[in-house]
């Protein structure tokens, strides 16, 4: 409870100080114009900010008409936001000053902390303690600001303030922020807030999520991210978010080079782009795949409402932008809408006879702005269109101008989403900016519109599905915990044995075939003839990873005798082929009969913590890398739809007419290792490979499971 | 009087942690224990002395610092051993005596080091089995554990030591082969009238190696956690791969030193978000400031080389497993073995029985 307090309060702070301050001091305002401290001060004032403004500046008298107070101590009353542009190294006494007179917010705008090395990680963690201590809450340090163009505020040293508009951008990234400052003003886009998260030394992305959620000017929360700070509690503050509005996100670092470069900037690991996929799907979100699908799916999202259905009508003054339009839709999840009945009609009324009346519809080279305007008309009142896409080709006899009137009169409060792609730069470019300054989003190429209306159906997808709860079984997690402690008490492996990780299948109640383990013959003699012949002989060893490769396994045995002479090929060929390999003794296990075989696993994400796996299992998952992740806990749909997402999932449904496999023990088991994983954060990695899964009806059951456990 | 003589058929099997740990468990016991180390292998300079660095820590240990300079008489040295083909030193097989003479007076047990194999010294006739015949003592044959050699070296060394030899301790059995070498084994010694003293298990702490001597021993900087330089490593890992495979790999082990380049900041996060000691980082690159700062927090020294990848791991992988006892953390875990697993009394009775024979 006090978790949920303390951060309600947060949001709070965020909202009320950050967002919405009615005073504010520039501590480290200059009077010199080369200065941030001057450039902060001049965009507070510039932006037009209401509140009432100090400036504090022990030297200077006036900066920009304001009188400075010589120090924190001597301003009239604790201002709501404290925005502190000192050197680094008198933040701690600036942050300290400020708490100590009731300074609730902080905006850190000084570089010179974690960015540097070891002392300026010590400086910022002072300055952290220091707010806190002193109940004070801090955004950055080593950011460009924060900006609410509705207040209107500007508390950043960006050049320019962005347009008024629904769209909340959080960013990692300062150089982004203006970037983005800087296209939206040229594209007329609008932001609600943004806000740049420096080192996040404090205050974090999510705080400014949960607050953005809550935001009545924000319709549309885009992000900027490099890595986040606590996965877990990011995937909550989405999940959260994305009740009430559409979070778009850019995740950068998402190869090994750019991974690489991330973790060199922020200093911190990135989640695996496993996660973030599942985070996708559970929370949900919409992930741009670049920066500028982060913007133009932002914007489409903010100002056009989510097509009801996948049906596009695309009209078009020429055939290929209408071919490359049409690839897109399907490869977008969309489908060109059928154009019958009444609507038919319509069109055949008005359109050139030499006009394509199935959708595409091609009005032809000479199309008006009147014809534009009609087909629009049109298609918008017919039921079985979802959305309209209009492509515009400059030609001569173009009406670039009236066209765009036309879309804007008919567009604007449609209920159903416009989206333009008037191709071309020179010619287009002054309607362009009109249709985007009234909201009406234009993507330049055909291919890219589509691939953004494919991304707000998607959204309408994410809404409808049922959220479901977790599901929990009854289990023994007091045993597993004991078994986990004791390793990682004596600290002396981090990898359970052959027999431990079957204790914790046990335990959660997840199927298994039975497993010994014996140090010579005599003792795999003795296991065999306990459990029942046949069986199948593994060799033990921690070199060999792959053990057919080098003999070590040994299927079928269905007698002493035989089991005798597998024991002694299997360790005379392991000997042979890696003389390095020390052998630690021989698994017997009991043989199962065939079915289909499918890996599943549990990772340790560093960011998200546990992550789910399932791919079909042998050599597919090596050769496609079919697998599916998700994100601990998992819900009976996530257990469904991840074997759906598999490629492989036909030969699970049944292949012409083999009969389906137990698809329902599949899905328990997978909802079982989920709730083994959430239980106990110690286990960082799980496999079972492989799982062996019988017709339906049949079950399933896990023949080689490893566990490792780690910190 | 009693004298024990460990001796070994290789280098680094434990012959300095066994002689350390025996005389110290003996002292417990009431005997006066001595120490000597005839033939020294690493010679330091103390008190413009020279003396072996083992034999050293080994006196310091056992508060026999005055006698010191008995301790070790001759070191083979490349060096050393040129200069005796062109000149034999004066009666060494007497020089060593009479030493051993001074430090046994008025003791109970004499623990007599051997040289690195028993063969060594051979030419000052200060061999193993020659220092048996000069100072008249047991031996005690201490064989590092292995699947196929041990049974052979064990009844080698009683061949080669005859009348002598008291029996044999096993160092380094690995947990899997405990019920074997108690059982098995043991009785088929016994079946060759071989005593088995015991079987010291393998021990990840007493290979270990410290930070600071391992950033020594690579002529390396530890850039941040200096503080640190006392924790044990006790393996190695290689980090040549992306990041999530090299979580995967990392979470496998513990108390790891993370060998990586030093522009490899995802490997590095990796590294330290798993159970790592210390990072070494090759190339001669300084890490990112972010990462810098991380280590530093959480304590994990960052040891830079200018060496590449490959002879760094060459390196790591010598030092790892080849420590020295001189850690007083190590000794008391040595004790500790020799309390749980060898049996004294059987050793002090076979002494006892030879000395009245």
């Amino acid at each position: 409870m006090a978790g949920r307090s303390s951060r309600s309060n947060d949001r709070a702070v965020v909202s009320d100080n950050f967002f919405e301050p009615r005073s504010l001091a520039v501590i480290g305002a200059s009077s010199h114009p080369e200065k941030v401290g001057f450039a902060v001060l001049a965009n507070v004032i510039e932006s037009g900010y209401q509140g009432e403004v100090f400036a504090v500046n022990p030297k200077a008298g006036v900066i920009q008409e304001i009188r400075c107070h010589p120090d924190v101590g001597s301003l009239p009353h604790p201002p709501d936001l404290a925005i502190v542009i000192v050197p680094a190294n008198a933040v701690l006494e600036t942050v300290t000053r400020c708490a100590g007179i009731g300074v609730r917010a902080g905006v850190v705008i000084s570089a010179g902390f974690r960015e540097t090395g070891i002392e300026g990680r010590r400086l910022e963690n002072a300055v952290v303690k220091a707010a806190r201590d002193g109940g004070m809450r801090l955004l950055g340090p080593n950011c460009l600001g924060i900006i609410n163009t509705a207040l209107p505020l500007n508390a950043s040293f960006a050049r320019r303030m962005p347009p008024r508009g629904s769209i909340g951008v959080l960013s990692q990234s300062g150089a982004i922020c203006t970037s983005l400052i800087d296209w939206a003003r040229a594209e007329g886009v609008g932001f609600s807030k943004l806000v740049s998260l420096g080192n996040g030394a404090d205050l974090v992305e999510s705080d400014f999520l949960d607050a953005l959620a809550d935001d009545t000017k924000t319709n549309v929360i885009a992000m900027y991210l490099e890595g986040v700070s606590n996965g877990e509690r990011f995937f909550e503050s989405v999940r959260r978010a994305s009740r009430a509005k559409p979070v778009v996100f850019f995740k950068a670092g998402a190869t090994t080079s750019g991974a690489r470069a991330a973790s060199s900037h922020t200093g911190s690991l990135a989640g695996s782009e496993s996660s973030y996929e599942a985070l996708c799907r559970q929370a949900p979100a919409l992930r741009a795949y670049s920066v500028d699908e982060l913007i133009e799916l932002s914007l489409a999202l903010a100002t056009q409402p989510i097509p009801k259905g996948p049906s596009v009508a695309l009209i078009t003054n020429a055939g290929g932008p209408g071919i490359i339009a049409s690839d897109a839709c399907e490869r977008a999840g969309l489908s060109l809408a059928r154009i019958a009945g009444k609507t038919l009609d319509e069109l055949k009324r008005f359109l050139p006879p030499a006009a394509s009346l199935h959708n595409p519809i091609d009005l032809l080279g000479t199309a008006d702005a009147k014809l534009y305007g009609l087909a629009l008309e049109t298609l918008l009142a017919d039921p079985d269109v979802d959305a309209v896409m209009i492509i515009l080709t400059p030609q001569a006899m173009t009406e670039v101008a009236g066209t765009a009137d036309e879309i804007l009169r008919i567009a604007r409060g449609a209920e159903k989403p416009v989206v333009c792609s008037f191709m071309g730069a020179d010619s287009v470019e002054a309607e362009v900016d009109r249709l985007q300054e009234a909201g009406i989003p234009n993507v330049a190429y055909p291919d890219k519109a589509m691939q953004i209306l494919g991304r707000m159906y998607e959204r309408r997808l994410q809404v409808m599905r049922p959220r479901p709860r977790a599901k929990r079984f009854p289990v023994d997690s007091k045993a597993v915990s004991s078994l986990f402690h004791g390793y990682v008490e004596t600290g002396a492996t981090t990898q359970l044995s052959p027999e431990d990780c079957r204790e914790v299948l046990q335990a959660y109640g997840i199927p298994y075939s039975p497993l010994k383990v014996a140090s010579d013959l005599a003792g795999a003699k003795r296991h065999a003839a306990e459990m029942g012949y046949p069986v199948v002989l593994k060799v033990m060893s921690r070199q060999v990873v792959h053990k057919t490769d080098v003999g070590g396994v040994v299927l079928d045995i269905r007698n002493q005798r035989r089991l005798a002479s597998a024991y002694d090929d299997m360790i005379s060929n392991v000997r042979r082929k890696m003389p390095a390999a020390k052998i630690d003794g021989v698994t017997v296990q009991k043989m199962v009969p065939q079915g289909r075989e499918l890996i599943l696993g549990v990772a340790r994400d560093p960011q998200f913590g546990p992550l789910v796996m399932v791919g079909l299992g042998g050599i597919y998952v090596e050769t496609f890398k079919d697998v599916a992740f998700r994100l601990v806990p998992m819900t009976p749909r996530d257990a469904a739809s991840m074997l759906h997402e598999l490629k492989a999932y036909r030969l699970l449904s049944g292949v012409r007419g083999e009969p389906p496999a137990d698809i329902a023990a599949v899905e328990e088991v997978l909802l079982r290792v989920s709730q083994l994983a959430g239980e106990h954060p110690c286990l960082s990695e799980m496999d079972i490979n492989p799982l062996i899964v019988y017709n339906a009806g049949d079950g399933c059951t896990c023949v080689d499971v490893r566990i490792t456990l780690g910190g | 009087m009693s004298t024990i003589l460990i001796v070994s058929s290789e280098k680094y099997s434990g012959k300095s942690s066994l002689a350390v740990g025996l005389a110290l468990e003996l002292r417990e016991r009431g005997f006066d224990v001595g120490y000597m180390k005839p033939i020294g292998a690493y010679p330091i300079k103390v008190d413009q002395k020279k003396v072996d660095e083992d034999a050293y820590f080994i006196a310091e240990a056992l508060s026999l610092e005055e006698e010191l300079a008995d301790v070790t008489q001759f070191f083979l040295t490349w060096d050393n051993m040129t200069r005796f083909m062109r000149k034999m030193p004066a009666r060494p097989r007497e020089k060593v005596k009479a030493a051993y003479d001074r430090l046994a007076r008025g003791r109970d047990i004499m623990i007599v080091e051997g040289a690195e194999n028993f063969i060594h010294g051979r030419m000052l006739g200060l061999s193993s089995f020659e220092l048996a015949e000069v100072l008249g003592g047991s031996v005690l044959f201490l064989d590092t554990y292995n699947d196929e050699l041990t049974v052979d070296r064990i009844m080698g060394a009683r061949d080669f030591f005859g009348e002598v030899f008291l029996g044999a301790v096993l160092n380094w059995v690995p947990e899997r082969r405990g019920e074997y070498v108690k059982n098995l084994l043991a009785r088929f010694m016994a079946s060759q009238g071989i005593k088995m003293f015991g079987s010291l298990s393998t021990d990840r702490v007493l290979r270990s190696i410290t930070v600071d001597d391992l950033a020594a021993g690579l002529n390396g900087r530890i850039i941040c956690a200096q503080d640190r330089g006392d924790e044990l490593i006790e393996s190695m890992m290689v980090g040549a791969m992306g990041q999530e495979q090299a979580l995967r790999l990392f979470r496998k082990q513990a108390n790891k030193v993370v060998i990586t380049g030093g522009d490899r900041s995802d490997v590095q996060m990796a590294a330290l978000e798993t159970p790592t000691k210390s990072l070494i980082l090759t190339g001669g690159h300084r890490p990112s400031p972010l990462v810098l700062g991380q280590a530093e927090e959480m304590g994990v020294p960052i040891i830079m080389v200018d060496h590449d990848t490959a002879t760094t791991v060459e390196m790591v992988e010598s030092a790892i497993g080849h420590q020295k006892v001189h850690s007083p953390k190590k000794i008391e875990r040595m004790r500790a073995h020799i309390r749980d697993e060898l049996d004294l009394e059987a050793l002090l009775e076979e002494v006892g029985r030879r000395d009245a024979g």
